[in-house]
């Protein structure tokens, strides 16, 4: 019965139905879900816990998990994280704004000149199709060991995606709207910016997602690589004094850190295109 | 012919033809030699078996596609109307899904810079009319497919055109949502004065509204009759089983069906 008035109500409300093909899930079944998931994190951990302490492995190899989280802890009281982790935080985001700004910008320039579009294609493929982040160590000969360097490493990893995804977005060219705008009389202003554009907005925003993920994933490689302060020069300190639990307690910081960024783009995504998985 | 000809035509076609390959050997040829005069203010259907060609001609004389041949005026000048003084009503109703139904139904004000207060008045009286109460604020997405269509049409006439192309905009209702929307129709031609061109697979729904009906042929899509319909107004429910009414819809049927047999 409880079945029966949760499949009603997605129904009358198309926000929060589940995705065509994907079976509704009671909320009971969910947390049972949730409820098996946490064990077996508690299985995992016990396992290495034990498999540590056994002896069969090195401790210095393998550290139990009691010993990364007291490290972790012992960080987090003390302090010592703050600094670096802003440090490589504000090259990502910043780096992620600047390529957010050009790809968007460039994007939808090239859209717009398709003559271009079609001359440059080619390359943006090649370019996308490269790791951009192999060229982290040329950036740092280039640019130096500041965080003008990190900058420009993210931005590089960063723009692609979002360059690819905004002309993507853009390009799509639907007739029953096309026609709308004509009969409309619509400038090719007007077509952009009430048509266009925010029919993009999904491609858009994946883009922008993904990049999201690359910005942190570009910091801390340029800071692998060379570049000074952060994170990741933090963590290869540690690996250097063989401080394995060190190493595992900045990894949990990154991790909490990638699924904040990942829930933050989550939820500004929903909310911009909101529209977009219910379209016809 | 003289229902062909009216005195005082406000959208005309003549020797009209359309081929989508570009080429102009009869078999590409998807529209040949269409003449057709509208009046002002007159309702016309125009029915024919599908892939006929009747939204071709529709969208050709709505200024949305290139013709191969022939000519199109409106108001004594070659050309279409201006988007200014026409509504469309497509077959889907391509409504934007991130604009909420009032601002879809704007949208017409918004691109045309008109009076946006006078066009919010009207949207909402439109609304009111096509029993589209309480959903201004709802998304194209939260609505059922005659929904839409409704919004669609109230889209289409919150400017107030002077001609109107409607592409079977109640193909997707059932019987009796699209009796209630013929009245509504009527009413909105009556009250509006506006010139008609309405494409629809229904002989019933043409005989009701029409002042006259086209009846088109397939490959090449071509006019093969055109009847006129010669009933008093305002029509109502009751109409439908007139005896005059169901003379002309039976002489329709027959066109209609000679028409089918020809391709
Ligand atoms: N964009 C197009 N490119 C090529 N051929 C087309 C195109 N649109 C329509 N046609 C062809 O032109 C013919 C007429 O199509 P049209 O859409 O005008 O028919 P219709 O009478 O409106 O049919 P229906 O009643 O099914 O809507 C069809 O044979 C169709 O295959
Ligand atoms: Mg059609």
């Amino acid at each position: 019965m409880t079945n029966d008035m949760i499949s009603a109500v997605t129904t009358e409300n198309p926000v929060s139905s589940a995705e065509p093909g994907e079976p509704r899930i009671s909320s009971r079944t969910r947390l049972v879900n949730a409820g098996l998931s946490v064990l077996l994190l508690v299985v995992v951990l016990g396992v290495l816990e034990a498999v540590s302490r056994s002896g069969l492995v090195s401790i210095l190899l393998v550290p139990p998990p009691s010993a990364i989280f007291s490290t972790l802890w012992g960080g987090l009281t003390s302090g010592i994280y703050w600094l670096p982790l802003f440090d490589s935080l504000w090259a990502g985001f910043s780096g992620f704004l600047i390529a957010a700004l050009l790809g968007f910008t460039i994007g939808g320039l090239l859209a717009s000149l398709p003559r271009l579009e079609r001359i440059l294609f080619p390359y943006v493929v090649a370019f996308q199709s490269t790791p951009m982040i192999a060229i982290a160590p040329l950036i740092i000969i280039w640019v130096g060991f500041g965080i003008q360097s990190k900058i420009v490493v993210v931005t590089v990893v960063c723009f692609f995606p979002i360059l690819v995804n905004t002309l993507q977005g853009l390009r799509l060219r639907d007739r029953d709207r096309q026609e709308l705008a004509i009969a409309l009389g619509a400038t090719r202003w007007q077509v952009f910016r009430y048509i266009r554009l925010p029919g993009s907005m999904p491609y858009v925003f994946a883009g922008l997602h993904v990049s999201a993920i690359f910005a942190l994933i570009g910091a801390i490689v340029a800071e692998f690589v060379g570049a000074r302060g952060g994170i990741g020069t933090m963590m290869n300190e540690q690996r250097a004094l063989f401080n394995v639990p060190g190493v595992f307690a900045i990894l949990i910081i990154l991790m909490v850190v990638g699924l904040t960024v990942n829930l933050l783009m989550k939820a500004l995504e929903r909310r911009v295109t909101f529209w977009s998985r219910e379209k016809n | 012919m003289k229902t062909n000809r009216p005195t005082d035509p406000i959208l005309t076609v003549e020797n009209l033809s359309k081929s989508y390959s570009g080429s102009t050997d009869p078999g590409a040829l998807v529209l040949s030699s269409v003449n057709l005069s509208i009046a002002k203010s007159e309702f016309v259907s125009i029915i024919g078996p599908s892939g006929c060609g009747k939204t071709t001609l529709m969208k050709i004389c709505a200024g949305l596609l290139s013709k191969s041949g022939g000519t199109v005026s409106f108001a004594g000048k070659a050309g279409t109307p201006p988007p200014s003084k026409m509504g469309v009503v497509f077959q889907s109703a391509a409504l934007l899904p991130w604009r909420t139904v009032l601002a879809n139904i704007m949208l017409p004000a918004t691109i045309q810079h008109a009076d946006m207060d006078k066009a919010r008045q009207r949207a909402r009286e439109l609304l009111d009319m096509l029993n589209l109460k309480n959903i201004e604020s709802k998304y194209p997405w939260e609505l059922s497919g005659g929904m839409q269509q409704r919004v669609s049409i109230a889209r289409s006439l919150v400017l107030e055109p002077e001609v109107l192309f409607m592409d079977e905009p109640f193909g997707a209702l059932d019987a009796m949502t699209r009796e209630k929307l013929n009245l509504d129709l009527q009413d909105i031609h009556t009250r509006t004065g506006a010139t008609i061109m309405f494409v629809t697979h229904n002989i019933s729904e043409a005989v009701f509204l029409s002042d006259r009906i086209v009846a088109m042929a397939a490959r090449p899509g071509r006019i093969a009759d055109i009847i006129d319909v010669d009933l008093g107004r305002p029509r109502t429910q009751d109409s439908y089983v007139d005896e005059d009414f169901r003379e002309i819809e039976t002489r329709v049927r027959n066109s209609f069906d000679r028409a089918a047999a020809l391709a």
